[in-house]
């Protein structure tokens, strides 16, 4: 029953969606690349704006400020560049303007994606801003020179790596990850002092082992789904929970006065408060080998 | 999209002009010395104090720059352009010029300069990046931009330049002079499309174009190009410094380490070649069609990466056929028919409509015989209720289904409790079936004894359960029946719709009923007599209550 008004209620939302048309749309695949080098710009805010395709992030060359490379079907899309500079501050908005895609043409779509490749700083304090609908993203941070870092996913597979140190310190970290899979892994070496996770649905992995430098904190909030999360054994760590309905697998921790705490918790140099709510799902906690 | 199609009239205007400017240089083919401008700059004030050693200066041209070394940084126009060591030999160099008497004389300037630009060393240490630009902008500044061009030309072997007025009524330099209209024509065809698509200030480029290249070229270090630059095919080797913006069009960039280009890098259909060198502005490449993937530097996807796309794509291929197989089904379904076609299609309809409810019909009856046969006296006292006191069994079944799932929720959370959930599933499953059976009983003996005029052939001397749960289901099934049946007569939707809606309801309404009237009998153990019911005037509800039939 499920199968038969599944496609059936496809139909319908394209019938209510789309355009009446049926007939193939032609395409018009285009690339732009774009960077700067570092010259006198002290540090930049840079949002990247990506609705379907697949995305990758990563550290850009020496002396580059950014390099952006996008893919994308000009029949469909409206390419996003604006760039301003003010008191040595850049503001760069880079990707695709709009999100909405054309489902009539979706077989086309699948058999051609789009691609954004965005690579960031490692010198140049920057903010990255990423909002992400139907994508495939692969971001690979360590080692860019980040001062902020805040994710809006839609429905995607996402992959965080900081696999080198930040040279920045980061005040915020955030993610809002909606209907995905989500992974993010060494968040340690981010260098961050907060960090705040959205989850809607999906299963997602949240791996705080690298190299901390300072405490911080850690708000999660999940919603329906599986949160594995991957502690490091050298840093204190304490968890408070809200759950309803959702099981809790507490690892090592021990309970003390209502939280869940590690063993070297008191003795840590760098410790880690995690303040954890879920409803409905599973969480999992385990340490690092 | 508007704004896309202004930039694009723009870049037309531009290409236009270019086309132009090309064709012009046919025409007033000449010697690029010709076009040249006397660039003599003069200084137009000195300013020496504790922390600040300024120079002014105004070029031929009526331009003015303004060169100060200030607390450790070496601006230029305004604009920080270098570090150096405080009271280092730079800064000392520096004063000393400007200390030079005279100065503000024009020949004066130019040598005095000029000496000091050979007796310069090689800025090193804390003094390089102020030093390097302070000797590139000095040197500029004796050397004219046209002079530049022509030494270019010179130095890459060019037979001839041809200078002509540019739009922006400055001179525009065609090098080499001798060019291949045809060709030219044909870049700017192909072209055309693509750069509108760029957000350029094409009236800005257009204004400011100082040089256009048409074929192999060089500019040399040390050379400055006074304005925007184009390049149309060929290659070019820029080493030296660009005032204004870069346009390559279908051309071969390299940039080599002594270049700088002021403005922005623009490159449509061909390559840059980075081998160093400064672009101050943003490096912008589009490119057209499959070419692309072959000259792109990005960081190549991971084969974990590659093969999670490709299964994507997979899903979203089973997911595009699924979906074209029910548009298909869909488009099939709304397409026009003849006279024949459409009776057919109505005929098929009610036949499947009607087969559907007799099967209903034959599946609860089996269902209701045994119930009746196995479990009369319950059935009984389910819809006697059901029938006496439907406005509470309603009431009461409605309460029991908003109820049903949070009941569930305590279950499962009072972890005691979870032994009870597969009771309580068992026990809504049964009593579904079970409530409609009753509900189907009720109706059937609410039909009797209504003994309707149309009915009495059907009418049995001495009813029993039997006949009122068979009677009863043809009751609720057959409106789902006669509206599958409408499909005959066609362009009656609307009423069928109805009725089907009509029946739902009631069909919802006597489950209702039926699963309330199983709540307060506990299940048909215990008869339950409606509210203001005058017990000592009914018999059956004793007999009910010592196990008789009240039918």
């Amino acid at each position: 029953m499920l199968r038969s008004s599944a496609p059936l209620g496809l139909l319908v939302a394209a019938a209510v969606i789309l355009p009446a048309k049926i007939a193939a749309q032609e395409h018009d695949w285009l690339e732009v690349r774009s960077a700067r080098q570092i010259g006198s710009i002290e540090a930049i805010d840079a949002e990247i704006h990506y609705g379907v395709g697949e995305l990758t992030v990563a550290p850009a060359r020496e002396l580059f400020l950014y390099e952006a490379a996008l893919r994308y079907d000009a029949a469909q899309f409206e390419p996003l560049r604006e760039w301003t500079v003010e008191n040595g501050r850049a503001h760069l908005r880079f990707g695709l303007d709009e999100f909405d895609v054309d489902l009539d043409d979706l077989s086309e779509q699948f058999d051609e994606t789009g691609t954004l490749h965005f690579a960031v700083s490692r010198e140049v304090p920057t903010n990255l801003s990423l909002e992400m609908g139907a994508v495939s993203a692969d971001l690979d941070l360590g080692g860019a020179a980040l001062t902020g870092l805040t994710v809006r996913t839609g429905a995607s597979e996402t992959t965080i790596r900081f696999d080198a140190p930040n040279p920045e310190t980061m005040d915020k970290m955030v993610f809002k990850v909606g209907a995905a899979e989500f992974e993010a892994r060494e968040l340690g070496n981010a260098n961050f002092r907060h960090l705040s996770f959205e989850g809607g649905v999906g299963e997602v992995m949240l791996d705080l082992t690298g190299e901390w430098k300072e405490s911080a904190d850690i708000e999660i909030k999940m919603g329906l789904g599986a949160l594995e999360l991957r502690l490091p054994r050298d840093v204190g760590v304490r968890v408070t929970k809200k759950t309803f309905l959702a099981a809790f697998d507490r690892g090592g921790l021990q309970k003390v006065d209502g939280a869940y705490v590690s063993s070297n918790w008191d003795s840590a140099d760098v410790q880690l408060n995690i303040d954890l709510k879920a409803t409905l799902g599973a969480i999992e906690i385990n340490f690092a080998r | 999209m508007n704004k896309m199609n202004e930039r694009g009239v723009l870049m037309m205007r531009w290409l236009t002009t270019l086309g132009a400017a090309a064709i012009a240089a046919l025409v007033t083919l000449a010697p690029a010395s010709a076009g040249a401008q006397e660039s003599v700059p003069s200084a137009r004030s000195v300013s020496l104090t504790s922390d600040r050693a300024a120079l002014e200066v105004e070029l031929a041209d009526g331009d003015v720059r303004l060169i100060e070394l200030r607390d450790g940084e070496l601006e230029i126009d305004g604009s920080a352009a270098g570090t150096y060591e405080t009271g280092g030999q730079l800064e000392s160099a520096w004063r000393e010029l400007l200390r030079s008497p005279g100065l503000l004389g024009e020949t004066e300037l130019a040598s005095s300069v000029q000496d000091w630009l050979d007796s310069a060393p090689e800025w090193a240490g804390a003094d390089q990046s102020a030093g390097t630009q302070l000797s590139q902008t000095l040197a500029e500044m004796l050397r004219g931009a046209d002079a530049q061009v022509a030494d270019a030309a010179d130095a890459a072997g060019v037979a001839e330049s041809a200078s002509v007025l540019g739009a922006g009524g400055k001179p525009l330099t065609i090098a080499p002079g001798l060019l291949d209209l045809e060709a030219l024509t044909l870049n700017l065809d192909q072209l055309r499309g693509a750069l509108g698509r760029l957000d350029l200030d094409a009236e800005a480029a257009n204004e400011n174009l100082a040089l256009l290249i048409h074929d192999d070229y060089q500019i040399s270090a040390g050379q400055t190009i006074q304005g925007n630059l184009a390049l149309l095919d060929g290659d070019l080797s820029l080493d030296g410094t660009v005032r204004g913006d870069v346009l390559v069009l279908n051309g071969n960039l390299e940039l080599m380490p002594n270049a700088v280009i002021e403005g922005d890098l623009v490159t449509v259909g061909g390559e840059v070649e980075h081998m160093g060198g400064a672009v101050m502005g943003e490096m912008l490449a589009l490119s057209l069609g499959d070419d692309f993937a072959a000259n792109f530097d990005v960081t190549p996807l991971t084969d974990e990466l590659r093969a999670e796309a490709d299964e994507m794509r997979a899903e979203a291929r089973a997911l595009r056929d699924e979906l074209r197989h029910d548009l298909r089904a869909y488009e099939r379904d709304r397409a026009p028919r003849g006279f024949f076609g459409r009776v057919g299609h109505n005929i098929g309809h009610a036949v499947g409509g009607i087969f559907a409810a007799v099967i209903w019909f034959l599946v609860l009856s089996a269902m209701g015989f045994g119930v009746v046969y196995f479990s009369r006296k319950r059935l009984e006292t389910i819809a006697d209720v059901v029938r006496t006191d439907f406005g509470r069994s309603f009431g009461v079944g409605l309460g029991g289904q908003l109820l049903s799932l949070p009941i569930l929720l305590v279950l499962v959370v009072g972890i005691v409790t979870w032994l009870a959930i597969p009771f309580y599933l068992l026990a809504i499953a049964l009593s579904i079936p079970l409530a409609y059976l009753a509900a189907a009983h009720a109706a059937g003996e609410f039909l009797y004894n209504r003994d309707v005029d149309a009915l009495r052939r059907f009418r049995p001397e001495r009813p029993n359960s039997f006949y009122y749960v068979i009677s009863g289901l043809a009751a609720l099934i057959a409106p789902f029946a006669v509206a599958s049946a409408l499909h005959l007569l066609g362009g009656v939707g609307p009423f069928r719709g109805l009725i089907i809606f009509a029946a739902s309801v009631a069909t919802w309404v006597a489950f209702t009923g039926g699963f309330g009237a199983i709540i307060l009998t506990r299940a048909g153990q215990r008869p339950v007599a409606p509210q203001g019911y005058d017990f000592d005037a009914d018999d059956s509800f004793d007999a009910a209550k010592t196990g008789g039939s009240s039918a």
